[in-house]
């Protein structure tokens, strides 16, 4: 029973409620029935406005106005009463407010300045000069917004554990990480010229130093750990986005532990991938696998058979194919087996095979007392118009010979003559650039640029699309820019406090 | 009997100088009671007498001038008097000596201790007396690492690898002795991060030069650890329980038979989990997370038992001493030299030594001629086991398999090794008068290393860990010493001849066809000299200069089988060093002090060897040579008494270590840049109260607290400040507590370590201990 009374009770109130609104809304309906015959007045426009970075909140103070009507100063426009805009890029805008009540308007206009916080800028021009200290503990980077010239005092930079540039896509430079961690870094400079980590590959190896940036979408790289997989990751955001199954590749070298060297990427659907055993291990054949983007497997190997073992640097970024699609790779020589010479190899556009006539020994060709002796080519960069350069050796330290003529020939040598061997090579200045033309298959020298170590960690760069060279031998620690007009070189500015290791052009994708 | 008495003065009146007094008087206790035994001594010529049942003394001939005189007995606070002893006659003092509630039921010898008198030598010595801090639970780092310009970075908990930086130098250049033979050649199992307190008198830090008796080939610094050796009956025994399952028990005992024969025996057993919380990097999907987990493979655990057996006293020898000892240690391997993303979850080193150590002492020609002699045997087993496929996590899970089976190396490894080691040392002293005299040393040392590997790759059929490496080491030492202007200087030169060879071979080729032997020998010669001028009683100053040699050691070289690799290359560091040092002290009534040291070094170091990490964060570390070094540092040290049982102290260092210059390149690059991963300024600041309990009265209670500070320093050398390169600021703070309960022996302590919960660190950024609590007990017998 007292359920019943107090649902009772309950209605009662709501009946209450309803007849109270109702009374409400006839009485306001009444005021708006009085207001109608007015004129109508004139509206004022006014506005201010909060701006957060590129991202402004207009706030709309107008009197009177039944519509406003915005100009953004950027050619966009909007019709909300108090709408918030976000510009494209910082600078100064005039933004006018245009308000009307029927027939009758009104405008004003206010001059605002937008700009990124330094921090949240990403420069997308620029360079990256790097320097390093003889004994490799540091590394130094600094950031220039013109190439330098004089004198610069790498040490300066900014210090570094590693920094092993691998490619450059949309102004960040794609390395190894930085603090000797595992995995792959993304580095940016930033609107102050700092340098900042916008994003991490973590991986199980820590020997992990091949990754290659196709485009702002697409990349590659292997986790030493497993010989089998390869990764694609999206270079924006860093993320991986899948995985390729190298198991085909893998079983042609016939060993369990093989490592990649590098990406060459062939048009959307190809990548070739320079393939070599992990340390102690020699394939006798330069092995080139290729993957078919679309199946996400191996589809081809090519081997060029009796190239000796690849001692191959990993350089930075792409250069391999030319405007034809034809791809050129190149092998080291042999350090043991002193008749193979280093050499540049071809596969021609639309293949996925060698060309087993095309065998380009490059040192040979530039020096032929090199033959039989000891040939290497450690670096080769496709340019332009069957034109690239390579980095070989001119002759071999006399130190080498005596070495071997003591030991009483090549089968002689023990691993620690090996080392001092490559010790020499890697110190002594025996080497240079030459400028090699795959199409005549001649080479030709580089006026006035100094020697430096044929297996020398220092790199060639392509700044601004012309040919440049980081030159670190015990008299020169310098730039130098091929002025192709004279074929010699030019000096672009000295390095102190590290051995330069390479000049990096922001602006451009590799 | 009288009329013999009466000759003896005759002579003694007949020899004295006529410009010589007596001093005499009487010695009484607290309670107004003659004080048989109490020692009289004149601080700066260190001549003394004992008290007879009367309490009564007497100096004999003492040259007229001004004198501190102390008195001074065990347990009893030092008194000291100033006073003027004519030029003939008898001058009287008297003292009364007061029980001192700091000192424990420990010997102390003599007024002034033998870490005193050290500290005191022209060579830059500080001791340690030990003996003071055995009721806290701190080890022999601990105690270091509060030594003025003494910093020990240890890469972990108990048990883990210490690296000492002394008078700007580190890691192994920093030769540790014990009871003054190298260390690192005693088989392994003994080590400053093992051996408790207990065990030890005291720890002598060398800076500047080192004597020839002592040093080796040591570069402007070492450390000797000397043993405990008594030759009278005690029990001393301790077992602390801390953190992590730490258990640290020793035991030490002797026994005396007869007025010339002591057993001693000296036991002690180490255990810890090291499971301390650590923040590591966990990689999964490519995704990298900082996981704060405990430390799971990380235990260390050591023995040893030595028994010894000590002849003093008899007509052959003024001592002889053998010993005989088996050690043992066992560690599990938690990651490599830096701390990757990349947990080590079975991974293991094992290592026992038997060790023999023989010692004699005899002098002749009225104590002219002394002579001495210490040698060792130490024949050490290791085994290596890097040999799983499993991969684990930081959790401590297995995550997955690895097809090539190791967690450290680059190849699977279960590596059993042999090392005999053979160390002579020979010294003669010679002392043409109190003022004069001369030091031959001769050292030489003889390791066989050897082993085998089941799992190795073999180089033509055979394991190349079989082939035998040898290291010979081997250096002579010759100094003067001489004491002019009424002693007040002192001075000392000094020549030593080094002599090394080494044949090695590589362990662990890599594709090799034939196995690599490496030989090289060479060798060098050094020479320095040192001064002291003593202005007054506890107020001097002292200088040095050497060329000093140090030859690469079997760690250094050979590595240590796993996280270490092997460099054959390496060659002896060279090192020029002049020291500049002063002490002052000034006491005041009432037992109140103060005291001020100073020490300053200028270095030009060649082929410096230092630990160099590798480049990636799973990588090997190696020892290199650092072509060119100049180092230079100051360290003061502060100490005082502000009122009676309060004692602080505070040490500050400040030093630097640059590159001066690179062997193999022409060009200036890298001059001038900071040695990476050497602190530049560090201090600590210790203080300690004593005080009776307030209920029981015989009780004495001590509080105590140690603070420590690292400013930041740099990994890698740097101008602009990258934080990925920086081992952070470390402040650490120590307090505890002993409670020492009256005419029991027995003492308890309890001391929480990093208090605060600090995030510190060691070698390579790798994280230390957080809050650490331990708790010790230690009971004392001792018949005098």
């Amino acid at each position: 029973m007292s359920s019943n009374y107090r649902n009772y009770q309950s209605l009662l109130f709501r009946l209450l409620c309803l007849s109270a609104f109702v009374f409400m809304v006839a009485l306001t309906a009444c005021d708006d029935d009085d207001d109608d015959p007015d004129p109508v007045v004139q509206p004022t426009a006014a506005f201010s406005f909060d701006a957060n970075e590129l991202t402004v909140t207009f706030n709309n103070s107008s009197t009177s106005a039944v519509s406003s009507s915005w100009d953004f100063g950027d050619g966009n426009t909007s019709i909300d009463r108090s709408p918030t805009h976000t510009y494209e890029v910082g600078g100064t805008y005039t933004v006018s407010l245009t308000v009307a009540n029927g027939t009758l308007t009104d405008n004003t206009s206010q001059s605002i300045t937008v700009e990124l916080n330094p921090e949240n800028v990403r420069q997308t021009s620029g360079f990256m000069v790097v320097g390093v200290t003889p004994d490799n503990t540091s590394t130094f980077v600094r950031y220039y917004e013109e190439l330098p010239s004089g004198t610069i005092n790498i040490a300066e930079g900014t210090a570094f554990q590693t920094f092993f540039p691998l490619s450059i896509r949309d102004g960040a430079i794609f390395s190894a990480r930085t603090d000797g961690s595992a995995g792959f870094v993304k580095i940016g400079v930033n609107g102050n010229g700092d340098f900042v980590e916008d994003g991490i590959i973590a991986t199980v190896s820590d020997q992990s130093f091949s990754l290659r940036v196709r485009d702002s979408e697409f990349g590659v790289f292997h986790d030493r750990s497993d010989p089998n997989i390869l990764n694609t990751f999206n270079p924006t955001t860093m993320d991986v986005t899948g995985s390729i199954d190298m198991t085909a590749a893998n079983a042609i070298v016939d060993t369990a532990a093989v490592r990649y060297q590098t990406y060459i990427f062939r048009g959307d659907n190809e990548i070739f991938v320079p393939t070599r055993l992990e340390a102690g291990g020699n394939v006798p054949n330069v092995v080139l696998p290729k993957i078919d983007i679309a199946r996400g497997e191996v589809t081809d190997v090519a081997e060029f058979e009796g190239a000796g073992d690849l001692v191959v640097l990993n350089r930075f970024g792409q250069r391999y194919v030319d405007e034809m699609g034809n791809l050129y790779f190149y092998h080291a020589g042999n350090i043991s087996l002193p008749t193979i010479s280093g050499a540049v190899l071809k596969i021609p556009a639309g293949a996925s095979d060698y060309d087993s006539t095309y065998n380009f020994k490059v040192p040979e060709v530039n020096n032929p007392g090199t033959t039989g002796t000891g040939s290497f080519l450690s670096t080769f960069y496709y340019y332009k118009d069957n034109q690239g350069f390579a980095l070989v050796n001119e002759e071999l330290d006399p130190r080498i010979f005596q070495l071997v003529g003591e030991r009483g020939g090549i089968q002689n040598l023990t691993e620690e003559d090996f080392d001092q061997i490559f010790f020499w090579l890697f110190t002594s200045p025996t080497g240079a650039w030459v400028q090699v033309d795959l199409a005549a298959q001649t080479t030709s020298k580089i006026d006035g640029l100094p020697p430096l170590s044929p297996f020398d960690a220092s790199n060639m760069s392509f700044v601004g699309g012309t040919p440049h060279f980081a030159i670190a031998n015990p008299s020169v620690n310098a730039f130098f820019r091929l002025n192709e007009d004279t074929g010699s070189v030019e000096k672009v500015f000295d390095m102190e406090g590290g051995n330069i290791v390479g000049v990096f052009d922001l602006s451009l994708n590799e | 009997m009288r009329r013999l008495l009466l000759l003896v003065s005759i002579c003694l009146l007949w020899m004295s100088d006529i410009h010589a007094g007596d001093i005499t008087g009487r010695i009484l206790n607290e309670n107004g009671e003659p004080f048989e035994g109490a020692v009289v001594r004149i601080q700066r010529i260190k001549v003394g007498a004992v008290a007879d049942p009367d309490g009564k003394y007497i100096i004999e001939n003492v040259a007229a001038g001004s004198y501190t005189l102390e008195a001074s007995s065990l347990g009893y606070k030092t008194v000291t008097k100033e006073v003027v002893v004519k030029a003939s006659g008898t001058t009287r003092v008297n003292f009364t000596l007061e029980a001192d509630a700091t000192v424990l039921n420990e010997v102390v010898i003599t007024e002034k201790s033998k870490a005193q008198e050290l500290s005191e030598n022209p060579i830059q010595i500080s001791s340690i007396n030990v003996v003071a801090l055995q009721n806290e639970t701190a080890d022999i780092v601990a105690v270091l690492d509060r030594t003025a310009g003494v910093r020990v970075r240890q890469s972990g908990g108990l048990g883990s690898e210490t690296n000492i930086q002394l008078n700007g130098l580190s890691g192994n250049a920093v030769r540790i002795y014990y009871d003054g033979i190298p260390l690192e050649l005693l088989g392994g199992g003994i080590q400053l991060n093992n051996l408790p307190v207990n065990t030890i008198e005291r720890i002598d830090v060398y800076k500047g030069v080192m004597p020839v008796d002592v040093g080796t080939d040591a570069l402007a610094g070492g450390i000797n650890v000397v043993s405990r050796q008594v030759n009278y009956d005690f029990l001393d025994a301790s077992y602390q329980v801390g953190s992590f399952n730490t258990h640290v028990g020793a035991l030490n005992a002797a026994k005396k038979l007869g007025d010339h024969v002591v057993f001693s025996f000296t036991g002690f057993y180490n255990y810890s989990d090291n499971s301390y919380k650590i923040r590591a990097r966990q990689i999964a999907n490519f995704k990298e997370d900082t996981v704060t987990v405990n430390r799971f493979h990380s235990a260390h655990q050591s023995s040893m038992v030595q028994g010894g057996v000590g002849i003093i006293d008899v007509k052959w020898a003024d001592k002889f001493s053998y010993t005989i000892s088996y050690n043992q240690r066992y560690d599990e391997i938690q990651h490599g030299v830096r701390l990757g993303s990349k947990a080590v979850g079975e991974a293991d080193l094992e290592r026992d030594v038997l060790l023999q150590t023989l010692q004699y002492r005899k002098s002749f020609f009225k104590k002219k001629l002394g002579l001495s002699y210490s040698g060792a045997y130490a024949l050490a087993n290791e085994a290596i086991d890097d040999s799983t496929t499993n991969v684990y996590s930081w959790f401590g899970e297995v995550i997955r398999q690895n097809s090539q089976g190791m967690e450290v190396l680059a190849l699977p490894s279960l590596r059993m090794g042999e090392i005999e080691t053979y160390v002579h040392r020979l010294n003669v002293v010679y002392e043409f008068n109190e003022n004069q005299h001369i030091k031959a040393s001769s050292f030489l040392s003889d390791q066989e290393i050897v082993g085998e590997d089941p799992i190795a790759p073999k180089v033509g059929g055979v394991d190349p860990n079989t082939l035998p490496s040898f290291l010979t080491r081997s250096i002579t030492g010759l100094s003067y010493e001489s004491k002019w202007f009424d002693q007040r200087l002192e001075s000392m030169l000094f020549g030593k001849y080094y002599y090394y060879e080494q044949s090695t071979t590589d362990f662990r080729p890599s594709g090799a066809t034939e196995v690599f032997e490496f030989s090289q020998k060479d060798n060098e010669t050094g020479y320095g000299a040192a001064l002291k001028f003593t202005v007054k009683d506890d107020f001097f100053f002292r200088s040095s200069y050497e060329r000093a040699i140090r030859i690469p050691t079997k760690e250094e070289v050979f590595g240590n089988f796993l996280t270490i690799e092997p460099n054959f290359f390496l060659r002896p560091e060279l090192s020029s060093n002049i020291n500049l040092g002063g002490y002052y002290k000034h006491s005041f009534s009432n037992y109140r002090y103060v005291s001020l040291a100073f020490n300053a070094f200028l270095r030009d170091q060649t082929d410096l060897i230092r630990l160099e990490p590798g480049r990636n964060e799973n990588d090997p570390a190696r020892f290199i040579n650092e072509d060119q070094v100049d180092a230079r540092g100051i360290e003061l040290s502060l100490e005082g008494a502000p009122i009676k049982d309060i004692e602080i102290q505070a040490n500050l260092t400040l030093q630097e270590a640059v590159r001066d210059g690179v062997r193999n390149l022409t060009n200036t690059n890298g001059i001038g840049n900071p040695i990476p991963n050497i602190p530049f300024t560090f201090f600590n600041v210790s203080a300690r109260y004593q005080f009776n309990n307030p209920i029981s009265k015989q009780d004495i209670v001590t509080v105590f607290g140690y603070y420590t500070y690292v400013d930041e320093f740099d990994l890698i050398f740097q101008t602009t400040r990258n934080l990925q390169n920086i081992i952070p600021t470390q402040r650490q703070l120590d307090v505890g507590l002993t409670y020492k309960l009256a005419n029991t022996g027995l003492n308890f302590s309890l001391q929480v370590d990093n208090v605060l919960d600090a995030e510190v660190f060691d070698n390579f950024r790798v994280p230390r201990p957080g809050r650490f609590f331990s708790f010790k007990i230690r009971y004392l017998f001792q018949k005098l």
